[in-house]
């Protein structure tokens, strides 16, 4: 324990659950840790962790979370070495990558080239495609329309029209058909100029219902280059992942060990250090084909630890300090099974609509092989600004069925009063017989739960029973019942308090 | 001491009485009466032990608003205030008024001074916010006063119903 810390002291720029896992591993390595926060933010979990921190701005992220400047600035006045960004917000801004490293500090992820690199939709294509990583059947030669038409046709009908700059879905395109396509590349062009202000746009094979497979890759500074193994990913709702696992119920030896292959190919081909993503689709005749890379670590990297026991955000910070990974690919393998479900403050029944409000009441479920890693519990304001996730629930068994059964158990302990969440829509997901028997693409959730509706039954009368009491109690508590309370003739009072008493209960 | 507290489930208002004895809680519910033993040992968190089963819930309140979770299941309930003291004398016959739990329309009285009621019976038919709400019976006994009649608009907590109960 006398080693000498990787780095003295690092500025999370980042917020919620992620930037209390960062905090945790940095308080176990022996790092000093400074927290950034936003007006929404003051009274937060992960300000609280923190050896210190530093306000940013108001509650909109453009004026928190995303001014780099600032968190720059604050990073270098409070005398840290390093910035760790998390996922979201900076993390794959190459500007602010070169910056922090342009003012002599540490940035904990890849270099600001690697990002541009990966972050146009067509360069990192044509990297993995030189790299001999298969990707989607596509075109990305020229612009015009003529030229798109004739490539359409090779392809073959469904095609995907994509947004070079894209992402989240925007400027992204089914055409059925070549009458289609005019149309839908103007629109396409339309969209992806107002989003991102680079109207380029290219042509996929349109993969009909795929599987969502990615690979955990990480690099480090002196050439050693691994995967984690995969994590499936395929059940998600408006284009956002709800369950990850690992390993994917879809993949055999065989092709767990040609993607894992190309995985490594294609982070050796860009040099590419620190911990990243490669996205693949996979189709029912078990073709894989790149879809992109992530620059970050991402949000579901815990059931990649669940299952191969590395700490991927130490892993970071030690690669990001110019050592060398500290686990060889012999070395790493899948131990069991571990599945995620995001729990998020949203209406299932409604278009998974973000809900906004007060938790009343969080009580998280704990046991053997179960971790939350949340961000929001008991008292904290679930606001419009950022994503409305509240924790991430993961759980370990010895084997798929086995971690099915303990999700099913942890979602039913797992208690959010306040505000709607999506936990009985997760427990409905993991009871179908198509997530029983690992049916997973991408459209499992529009497939069998489009018409979903939390059950409207009446509560047992053991619910009215609990609310009935509560109420004696709290009214007691205020005082609206103060008299007939001596005459009970009960000296002990638990009607102070609603903490800790315990009455009639047999021991 | 004995209270009434009354729930809006769904579209029907629901009494539960409540009364302490000897340490533990009698809580009537649609006429049956359940024998409840409270531990809680965490803010919101009660652990109900009836019969010797065990039931571990945890209750949120927001104004009026109730939400508990039980096995798994979060239930929304609405309290309904203004409720009546019940004081349970020496052997007297506890009583109970019955209000509206929502500005409405009343669309049907079903029951005339004097009537015998059962625990559950529907009493008045409401008409609020698009919705029908049925005014029930808290318990066994007599309706004393109606307050009410078909066609009339009613506030919140206006009282409709007055009943006696058996004992």
């Amino acid at each position: 324990m006398t080693q000498k810390p990787l780095f003295n002291k690092i500025l999370i720029a980042n917020r919620g659950e992620i930037a209390v896992r960062i905090i945790r591993a940095c308080q176990e390595m022996g790092i000093a840790t400074v927290a950034v926060y936003s007006d929404a933010d003051a009274a937060s979990l992960h300000v609280s962790l923190a050896d210190e921190a530093v306000y940013l701005g108001g509650a909109p992220a453009a004026e928190s979370y995303l001014r780099g400047d600032k968190i720059l600035q604050a990073a270098q006045k409070l005398g840290c070495d390093a910035i760790h960004p998390g996922y979201g917000f900076l993390s794959e801004n190459a500007d602010f990558a070169d910056a922090v490293t342009a003012a002599g500090l540490t940035f904990i992820g890849p270099t600001g080239d690697a990002m541009r690199a990966m972050g146009s939709k067509i360069a990192a294509r044509a990297a993995m495609q030189s790299a001999g990583v298969p990707v989607v059947p596509g075109y990305q030669t020229t612009d015009s329309d003529a030229d798109l038409l004739t490539a359409a046709a090779d392809i073959g009908f469904p095609v995907l029209v994509k947004a070079s700059a894209g992402g989240g879905g925007k400027g992204m395109r089914v055409v059925q058909s070549s009458a289609e396509l005019p149309n839908a590349l103007a629109s396409a062009r339309r969209e992806a100029q107002n989003a991102f202000g680079d109207d380029r746009i290219y042509l996929e094979k349109y993969i009909v219902n795929p599987r969502h497979i990615e690979f955990q890759i990480f690099g480090d500074t002196h050439g050693n280059a691994i995967h984690l193994f995969e994590r499936e990913c395929s059940i998600q709702r408006r284009h956002q992942k709800i369950i990850e696992e690992s390993p994917s119920p879809f993949l055999d030896d065989d092709l767990r060990r040609r993607m894992g292959d190309a995985a490594v190919a294609a982070v050796r081909a860009v040099g590419y250090v620190n911990a990243g993503t490669i996205e693949f689709l996979v189709d029912a005749d078990r073709n894989f084909y790149f879809l992109e890379m992530n620059t970050r670590l991402q949000v579901e990297h815990p059931v990649t630890e669940l299952v191969t026991g590395v700490d991927l955000v130490k892993l970071q910070l030690r690669v990001a300090a110019g050592k060398e990974l500290s686990v060889v690919q012999q070395a790493i393998c899948q131990q069991g099974h571990a599945i995620e479900c995001r729990i998020y403050a949203e209406d299932p029944a409604n278009n998974f609509l973000p809900e906004i409000g007060k938790v009343l009441r969080a009580v998280e479920p704990v046991g053997p092989g179960v971790r939350v890693d949340a961000g929001v519990t008991t008292g904290d304001e679930i606001s419009l600004h950022y994503d409305p996730m509240i924790a991430k629930l993961i759980v370990w068994g010895e084997n798929r069925a086995e971690a099915v059964r303990k999700m099913d158990w942890a979602l039913r302990h797992y208690v959010v009063l306040g505000v709607t969440t999506n936990i009985p829509f997760l427990r409905d997901v993991v009871a179908h017989s198509a997530f029983r028997r690992g049916d997973l693409t991408t459209n499992f959730v529009p497939d069998h739960f489009s018409d979903w509706q939390l059950h409207t039954e009446t509560p047992p009368d053991i619910a009215l029973v609990a609310v009935a009491i509560s109420d004696m109690l709290a009214d007691a508590n205020r005082g609206a019942v103060t008299d007939g309370m001596a005459g009970d003739g009960d000296r002990f009072s638990p009607w102070t308090s609603l903490r800790g008493f315990r009455m009639g209960v047999t021991q | 001491m004995k209270m009434d507290y009354r729930y809006q489930v769904g579209d029907e208002i629901k009494t539960v009485t409540v009364e302490r004895k000897n340490g533990r809680f009698l809580v009537t519910v649609d006429g049956e009466t359940f024998d409840v033993g409270v531990a809680s040992s965490e803010p919101n968190l009660f652990n109900l032990e009836i019969g010797g089963r065990r039931w571990r819930t945890v209750v949120g309140h927001r104004e009026n608003k109730r939400c508990v979770a039980l096995n798994g299941d979060v239930w929304r309930i609405e309290r309904v205030t203004e409720t009546r003291r019940q004081r349970s004398g020496s052997g007297g016959a506890a009583s109970g008024g019955l209000g509206s739990a929502m500005p409405g329309q009343v669309l049907d009285v079903l029951v005339s001074v004097g009537d015998a009621v059962s625990a559950g019976d529907t009493l008045v038919l409401l008409e609020a916010m698009k919705m029908e709400l049925r005014i029930t019976a808290p318990m066994d006994g007599t309706v004393k006063a109606v307050h009410c009649a078909a066609g009339e608009t009613v506030n919140r907590g206006q009282l409709l119903v007055e009943m006696a109960s058996d004992e």
